[in-house]
């Protein structure tokens, strides 16, 4: 891990079943809060909050490239994509994700993620704060289509919205 | 306005926001406070006025969501109203998914609202059994449409009630040269020939009834009809019709299948007329077992017999007896030996070995000739032989069969015709063809024996007067040699009072094949 050209490979999830035989595939969302909030914490300081936002998101976009290559079938339609990944993403205890608004002309789009794994029941603060979460969906559209996607994150349950709600647009070329 | 009318006047303002009143313009308080100089009362009237907006936002978000206005922006940071943020979100989801669902895609789940949720998901459940069944129906009609299109069989379906076919596949302009729209046109009496139709009428109610007692095999037939095509032709169809039934187990269609036999019927009439060639074949080989069993040992037995007795009397110098022994001899051998001749002749026609080589004769000089060899036998039983033919008739005919002919019909007219007896031959030529009767005063023949005459297989042997021995092998000859001359053979008889063989040899056949010949 000390190279510093380390590239993310799905395989370095490892053998879960294997190395977790008694305490299998579940942990506490609190571990796994902890895990974000302090390293955002560590990296607010040493590296500015806005450094931090933007290495959250490309973390998370690449997250989602890789999540999209190999837990989902790119081959499929939009929609059957779109029900795959409601399905893959509740499945895996990540949050339900609901759809608003889809235009594939304009290829605009509106998801809320409910009960998100990042920020459902935080603290207000009155701030977004899914960069993850931004990212990981850019990724997933970015693999998907091939294309660059930006996503803003425009209610956040930090914000006091209950739902993290994003809007998710063709980047201009 | 003093600071404690201004606190009077705030706290009036949180009365009646508490009561549901959003308009506070009446109290104009922006300028008083300004000109206040408490901060606390600064701050407590901002504070007031931050929470009114709050309320106010609220009210018009909810007021929204409830006249079901969802395209709203949805107010920043304001807890008052999360939850109602939180149902906005899943109303908005709700409408997306419905649409989605509108266009078909039921991928969809519906995850908040219990009961409802329940319902709509059931609802969205049954739409997508029905979409797939819908979708496995489609393509099994493709499938059996393509199926009935491509086939060769006809398939059709007859509604029982109106009589009117519902359906007919293209290949009805294969099988009978009519379209679709021609075919659907006619009623099903129409597209039978009328025997066709009276079998059918025979048949249809008694197997509709059976099936309604119970024989379910009555539900499926193969029957063979004939039907009449568009060029005027008839040809055979095998149907196969099967009843197609309501719920109440009622009869209201007929599916049909049907198929061009005409080749296997063909085939099947080319198989009966092998059967009756090699049933002819066996008569002929039984035949000539028989004739070579009796007609031929008989007279060889004849012949060692009277040789024997010629050796015998030929020490004891008995001239008169050896005399008398020599003639039988003589008369048995030439009567076996024509036997044989036409033993061989006709094994040749049965071989195919013989012939058929028509050239232009002078009739009159054969038939001469024919009656000469007879003359021993005319004279011996004193019959009067009387030849009534114009000397310049000619005959197109195969001098070797014709002679054949002649000698049968000459030697079993002497044959049985009892001493002093006559025997006429007449011939003439009526408008190209060549008549040739023989007449004898014999003893006739029976309408029975007369219609066995010339076949094979009940062909009848009978003595003459004079016990002379026969085969009737002579006349299946003739029979056989005039049919090569395309002519016929027929014979008048009364039992007891002699017959007349007629024999009628076409000329303009025969010429034609003696052109063609050269
Ligand atoms: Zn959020």
């Amino acid at each position: 891990m000390l190279n510093d050209d380390y590239n993310f490979q799905w395989k370095d999830i490892g053998d879960i079943m294997e190395g977790r035989p008694n305490l299998g595939n579940q942990t506490h969302v609190a571990a796994y809060r902890l895990m974000q909030y302090t390293m955002r914490s560590v990296l607010n300081k040493r590296l500015g909050g806005k450094m931090a936002e933007e290495l959250f998101f490309e973390a998370g976009k690449l997250a989602g490239e890789e999540f999209c290559k190999n837990i989902l079938d790119t081959a499929l339609d939009f929609y059957p994509f779109i029900a795959q990944l409601q399905q893959k993403l509740q499945e895996l205890n990540i949050g339900i994700l609901r759809i608003e608004e889809t235009n594939l002309e304009t290829m605009k789009f509106i998801f809320v993620l409910a009960e998100d794994l990042d920020c459902s029941g935080l603290p207000l603060t009155n701030e977004t704060v899914c960069d993850y979460d931004e990212g990981f969906i850019s990724g997933l559209f970015k693999a998907y289509t091939q294309k660059d996607f930006d996503v803003k994150e425009i209610d956040c349950w930090s914000s006091g919205e209950r739902v993290c709600r994003f809007k998710i647009s063709l980047k201009d070329e | 306005m003093s600071e404690r009318q201004i606190i009077q006047n705030i706290t009036q303002i949180i009365n009646e926001l508490s009561a549901g009143n959003f308009d506070f313009s009446t109290y104009n308080l922006e300028n008083e406070i300004a000109s206040c100089n408490s901060t606390e009362l600064k701050e407590l009237y901002q504070s007031v006025s931050h929470l009114i907006d709050k309320h106010r936002n609220a009210k018009d978000f909810i007021l929204n969501l409830s006249k079901g206005n969802l395209e709203i922006e949805v107010p920043k940071t304001n807890n008052l109203i999360s939850s109602f943020k939180e149902l906005h979100s899943n109303l908005r989801h709700l409408v997306w998914q419905t649409h989605r669902i509108a266009e078909g895609d039921y991928n969809q789940h519906i995850d908040f609202l219990g009961d409802f949720s329940n319902s709509y998901n059931k609802l969205i459940a049954g739409l997508k059994e029905k979409q797939i069944i819908e979708k496995e129906l489609e393509a099994s009609e493709t499938q059996y449409r393509i199926l009935a299109e491509n086939v060769s069989d006809v398939i059709w379906k007859l509604d029982l009630f109106s009589g009117r076919f519902t359906y007919i596949s293209p290949s009805i302009y294969a099988l009978r040269g009519y379209s679709v729209e021609e075919a659907m046109a006619q009623t099903m009496e129409e597209s039978l020939t009328p025997e066709s139709v009276r079998y059918i009428q025979e048949n249809l109610p008694k197997r509709i009834q059976a099936f309604y007692t119970g024989d379910e095999s009555a539900r499926a037939q193969i029957s063979e009809v004939q039907q009449p095509c568009k060029d005027g032709s008839i040809i055979w169809v095998e149907v196969v019709t099967t009843f197609i039934t309501n719920k109440d187990n009622k009869i209201v269609e007929i599916l049909g299948v049907s198929r061009n036999i005409e080749s296997r019927k063909k085939a099947a009439e080319q198989l009966q007329l092998y059967a009756m060639q090699l049933e002819e074949l066996n008569a002929t080989k039984d035949k000539f077992f028989s004739i070579i069993a009796h007609d031929l040992r008989n007279p060889f037995g004849a012949i060692h017999n009277l040789a024997e007795l010629l050796l015998e009397n030929i020490e004891i110098d008995n001239k008169q007896l050896v005399s008398k022994i020599a003639k039988l001899l003589y008369d048995s051998s030439k009567h076996t030996f024509e036997l044989l001749q036409n033993l061989l002749e006709w094994a040749k026609i049965q071989q195919g070995g013989l012939n058929f080589k028509p050239e232009l004769l002078d009739l009159s000089f054969i038939l001469n000739e024919e009656t000469e060899t007879l003359a021993p036998l005319i004279n011996q039983k004193e019959i009067s032989l009387e030849l009534s033919i114009p000397a310049d008739i000619q005959i197109t005919a195969d001098k070797y069969m014709l002679r054949s002919i002649f000698r049968n019909l000459l030697t079993n007219a002497v044959k049985f015709t009892p001493n002093n007896g006559s025997v006429t031959v007449k011939a003439l030529n009526d408008n190209n063809n060549i008549i040739i009767a023989v007449k004898d005063t014999g003893i006739g023949l029976s309408s029975d024996e007369q219609e066995r005459l010339f076949k094979i297989d009940r062909v009848i042997s009978k003595n003459g007067t004079n016990n002379e021995r026969g085969t009737g092998l002579g006349l299946m000859l003739c029979n056989e040699f005039v049919k090569k001359h395309n002519g016929e053979i027929s014979v008048e008889s009364t039992s007891g009072k002699g017959s007349t063989f007629r024999i009628v040899i076409p000329q303009e056949k025969n010429t034609h094949l003696l052109i063609s010949e050269k």
